[in-house]
């Protein structure tokens, strides 16, 4: 390497030979190695611009940013296996759901039937009670008389 | 010819692609920063660069289940998204002033006020700012983001010669602009 192309590539790329072209690194580290006082000259310049450019830095990203973006971000897929027992699970929940509220429906009809009954027995026993209500009455009023 | 080397987030791209939880945090974890520090020196102001950033990120979602390993590398293609939406909101702010007339007087420095009255972080920044388009963007790929000159000039579709120009003239601008900062920097720590 040409002491003109090491000043062209600290011009172009900095003093950080690691951001120098990669075909190149080898050749100017070891120019570097040969004129260490020259090229360190040649590098100073550019390592004042460096540390001046290395003062502009951008904030991390806020949380609001990270929290919109992760709530777009893709969600796990399901393989067809977990999809299929995933449908049969819900077919099997909607069954059972199905099957319960038939049961409830069911135990409902039974309760009210029984309830029915009830209410008939009581209603007769209330009307059998008004009739011995109205004899016994009947019956004081006889006595009273 | 040369073997391209492995592209270091193929795994991780085809995790997310697979919805992996723990991928896509370490995507965004390992590439947000990069891409909101690309948009933010590109376009100079933090709101703008956030939503770039996060357009960015949101086609790398898009784009993961089907990303073909060996066509790019992933980092490339999310720098090229970045640039295009640089680009476009670039093109809108040199448009607008044409369409919409400011109302009052822009009440900040005056163009030949310098950079004198900033802090010198402020100072670089607005160095930067100052500097013409294609010149900022060849700084910002390979001085901040560190990528190396074929991929920089690739992005940049010009040539390495081409690149190698913009950079040194940018940075001539540069030292130009902010030569008296740095004498007083030197000061300070003498």
């Amino acid at each position: 390497m040409t002491p003109e192309r090491f000043e062209q590539l600290a011009e172009a790329y900095g003093s950080d030979l690691r951001l120098w072209p990669k075909t190149e690194q080898a050749e100017a580290e070891q120019l570097r190695q040969e004129r260490p006082v020259w090229a360190r000259q040649c590098l100073d310049g550019a390592a004042d611009l460096d540390d001046l450019l290395g003062l502009y830095r951008v904030e991390a990203p806020s949380t609001a940013l990270r929290e919109r973006i992760m709530a777009m971000a893709p969600r796990p897929q399901r393989s067809l296996l977990s999809k299929l027992l995933g449908e049969w699970r819900g077919w099997g929940m909607g069954l059972a759901a199905a099957g319960l509220a038939g049961l409830m429906v069911g135990i409902g009809s039974v309760s009210l039937m029984m309830a029915d009954q009830s209410t008939d027995v009581t209603v007769a026993s209330a009307l059998d009670g008004q009739s011995v209500y109205s004899e016994a009455v009947a019956f004081g009023a006889e006595e009273t008389l | 010819m040369t073997k391209r080397p492995p592209d270091p987030d193929t795994d991780l791209v085809l995790r997310v692609g697979r919805g992996d939880p723990a991928a896509v945090q370490a995507l965004m974890a390992r590439k947000l920063p990069r891409m909101l520090a690309l948009a933010r020196r590109m376009l100079g102001d933090a709101s703008e660069a956030e939503d770039v950033a996060q357009e960015v990120m949101l086609r790398a979602w898009r784009q993961a289940p089907t990303w073909q390993p060996g066509t790019a590398r992933f980092d490339s293609w999310m720098h090229r998204v970045a640039l295009n939406l640089c680009y476009d909101r670039l093109r809108r702010q040199r448009e607008r002033p044409m369409a919409e007339p400011p109302d009052q007087i822009d009440p900040g420095p005056a163009p030949d006020a310098g950079l004198m009255g900033l802090e010198i972080k402020d100072q670089v920044e607005a160095a930067i700012a100052k500097l013409p388009e294609r010149q900022r963007e060849a700084i910002v790929l390979c001085h901040y983001q560190e990528l190396g000159n074929i991929e920089a000039a690739a992005l940049m579709e010009i040539s390495v010669e081409a690149l190698e120009s913009l950079l040194s003239r940018g940075r001539r601008t540069l030292r130009l602009l902010l030569n008296p900062l740095n004498d007083r920097r030197l000061e300070g720590l003498a």
